[in-house]
């Protein structure tokens, strides 16, 4: 079946929730209002606007958002929205299906959120046959661990936990001090000297779980908004930028959250500085640095299986696990694709 | 009767040179060139972008690009360029005619000089026909730095003197920094999206206490929020409940920073507003902010400042640390009264 025949059986069976894809940038508004509402769960990602959406889906790779943003709605009410993309990276050996978007609490247990898994299966069914490859094909869906709703849903369709990623957070007080190596130096960087960083942050994070090539585009991360060079903290030997970590703040965010945090992210140190201390001394100065910027907490990503050991580090700064991520994966062979399509016809509700 | 004194000069028949209004986006272009090849001559700072001149460019007042703007070229290659505006002032009953003059050294003290000072006297001649008479009358104003030889010789030559002056200040964030504490009572809290037009207007309010401040506009808050240097996260802005006490409005100018090699921070904005003067708050945000900037790993700071401001800020300045390194002069002279 293809995926837009998928939608019209859908919506001729006069259901509660009518599906339609991605026309125009005037549907970023239904976005917004799709995550607004289910950031009022107090442990969901914060809302985003219609200039964040904007902003976050300006240059996806491998994702056409007319083909692959399918959103949902009540009545005239949108309710949930989801988005299919692909990447084969040298991290995994299959083609990675990323799937997942957000959903206003409401409609949780009414079957929406499996409606929208059946339409990815039967949408990757059809990029996989526009797109061939030789590796296997891998569905990814990020779900929050507390979301049980969500956990149970994805339980039930086949998918088995793979990947944790911990959101931690720390207050301002009590700040460690770790000095450099000898011969290290901190400073900020020249612009002529961006591209060296960005390189060096990239070959860092090359053998991490996730690593997509995809990422290594310097002019798109130049006009990201989280592209903050004056907040970053970089460890240099000689001219070479051989640690950094790149501060970020969300002003937005923490407009509507009420937070002053600060993100400690994109941490990293080249290969052979690694084990030195040189990450622990560049989020100290960070930690200290949202202190004197008058932030009141900072926050950071991770993976908890990162091969540098992140984890720990983090924990022995004062970091705790604030909320945890699990990438839930479902391989899909052909049998698998047959039997999800005829198990998903919207007339079997 | 009275249309002779409004005629514009005609401009002088040099081989080479010539003169144009303004076209399009090429002339900020070749605004950037002229102010580049000054920078290499060390009269104009570094640091200048082509959008930070669009975003100027977009929101101007009292501007008419079409009649106030006048580019000079040689052999079809930037030379040089004036642009031209006016505003009331808030304390005297005066007019100002405001002048960007850069042009090349070579052009400056020349006829072609020579005719952009008579060019623009003669429309803010214009203007001021149009305008209602103040009783102050109206006043023509240059900004020159000292660097800029040929620039002073020639407004001396054409009767403007000094009115005013300006030191640009900087000072190190090596060794001990100064520390004074905020005055009782007084918090200083990050400032959130939603506050900017509010801290902007106490800024502006405060700013009217100081010496040839003029009614800022809605044009000029739009050029402030798209302005590539304005970090508000920077900023040390004191409240006193919800009450705006004073601020630093500290930015950094990446781009100047670049060229000129250097991790120089601006502790600029600085303001407080009236019923919390003379308690110290300007030397505390300004030390929080030479904090934070060394936070940051900026190695200096800088500042601009009034010289004969009656808060006694250059005082203040020097007490904290900060040196002079550059002096700019307004030249000025009175607009003769149309007969």
């Amino acid at each position: 079946m293809k995926s837009a025949d998928f939608i019209k059986n859908h919506n001729q069976s006069s259901p509660d929730f009518t599906l339609s894809l991605y026309k125009t940038e005037a549907d970023f508004a239904k976005l917004a209002e799709i995550s607004m509402a289910q950031a009022t769960l107090p442990w969901a990602f914060p809302g985003l606007t219609t200039e964040e959406f904007h902003q976050n889906f300006k240059n996806l790779i491998n994702c056409d958002l007319t083909r692959d943003l399918l959103i949902v709605e009540e009545g005239n009410h949108p309710v949930a929205y989801f988005r299919v993309s692909w990447q084969d990276t040298a991290a995994v050996p299959e083609r990675l299906f990323s799937v997942g978007g957000r959903m206003n609490p409401s409609i949780y247990g009414k079957g929406v959120h499996e409606l929208m898994l059946n339409w990815a299966f039967v949408r990757i069914h059809e990029l996989s046959l526009e797109h061939p490859t030789d590796r296997l094909i891998m569905v990814n869906h990020q779900v929050n661990q507390r979301d049980l709703a969500q956990l149970a849903v994805v339980k039930s369709m086949g998918f088995t936990p793979r990947h944790h990623y911990f959101e931690m957070r720390r207050d301002l007080e009590n700040i460690p001090s770790y000095s450099l190596p000898e011969g290290v130096t901190v400073r900020p960087a020249f612009q002529h000297e961006y591209q060296h960083v960005f390189n060096q942050g990239i070959d860092a994070f090359r053998d991490h779980y996730g690593f997509a090539e995809s990422w290594a585009n310097y002019q798109e991360w130049l006009e990201e908004p989280q592209f903050q060079p004056w907040l970053w903290q970089l460890a240099w030997h000689g001219n070479e930028n051989i640690g950094q970590v790149l501060n970020y703040i969300e002003h937005g965010e923490n407009e509507r959250t009420n937070h002053l945090r600060g993100y400690t992210e994109n941490i990293s140190v080249i290969r052979k500085w690694r084990s030195k201390g040189i990450a622990k001394a560049l989020v100290c100065r960070s930690m200290e640095m949202f202190k004197a910027l008058g932030m009141k907490e900072v926050a950071l990503f991770v993976d908890a299986s990162s091969p540098t050991g992140a984890l720990h580090l983090y924990e022995n700064l004062g970091y705790q696990v604030f909320k945890t991520m699990v990438d839930y994966v479902k391989p899909m062979q052909d049998e698998s694709f047959t039997s999800e399509c005829a198990a998903c016809q919207p007339d079997t509700k | 009767m009275t249309a002779k004194p409004l005629l514009l000069p005609e401009p002088p028949e040099i081989p080479g040179i010539s003169f144009h209004n303004y076209q399009s986006e090429k002339d900020l272009e070749n605004i950037l060139l002229v102010c580049n090849r000054l920078y290499e001559l060390g009269i104009h700072e570094g640091g200048l972008e082509l959008d930070e001149l669009k975003n100027d460019y977009a929101h101007l007042n009292n501007c008419d690009l079409a009649r106030d703007f006048l580019s000079v070229s040689y052999h079809n290659q930037p030379a040089g360029y004036i642009r031209r505006y006016w505003e009331n002032l808030i304390a005297e009953e005066t007019r100002v005619h405001i002048n960007i003059l850069w042009m090349l050294p070579e052009w400056m003290d020349s006829p072609v000089g020579d005719y952009l000072i008579s060019w623009v006297e003669a429309r803010a001649s214009q203007t001021s026909a149009d305008l209602p008479p103040l009783t102050g009358g109206n006043r023509i104003e240059f900004l020159a730095p000292e660097t800029d030889k040929a620039k002073l010789k020639l407004l001396e030559r054409h009767g403007y003197r000094p009115l005013r002056y300006y030191f640009d200040m900087s000072r190190s964030l090596e060794g001990e920094l100064p520390d004074h504490p905020l005055p009782p009572g007084l918090e200083v809290r990050p400032a959130l999206s939603s506050q900017l037009r509010q801290i902007w207007d106490a800024s502006i309010e405060a700013f009217k206490d100081e010496w040839g401040s003029t009614e800022l506009t809605d044009e000029n808050y739009a050029q402030f929020l798209n302005d590539k240097t304005n970090h508000p996260e920077l900023w040390q802005v004191a409240w006193e409940g919800d009450q705006i006490a004073g601020m630093v409005m500290n930015y950094i100018n990446l781009a100047q920073n670049e060229q000129e090699r250097r991790f120089r921070g601006y502790t600029e904005g600085i303001s407080v507003r009236r019923p919390w003067r003379g308690r110290g708050l300007a030397s505390a945000l300004i030390c929080r902010s030479m904090r934070m900037f060394k936070a940051l790993n900026m190695t200096e700071v800088a500042l601009s400042v009034d010289a004969e401001n009656p808060s006694g800020a250059l005082g203040l300045y020097t007490r904290l640390g900060y040196q002079t390194y550059l002096t700019k002069i307004n030249y000025a002279k009175n607009l003769p009264e149309a007969s």
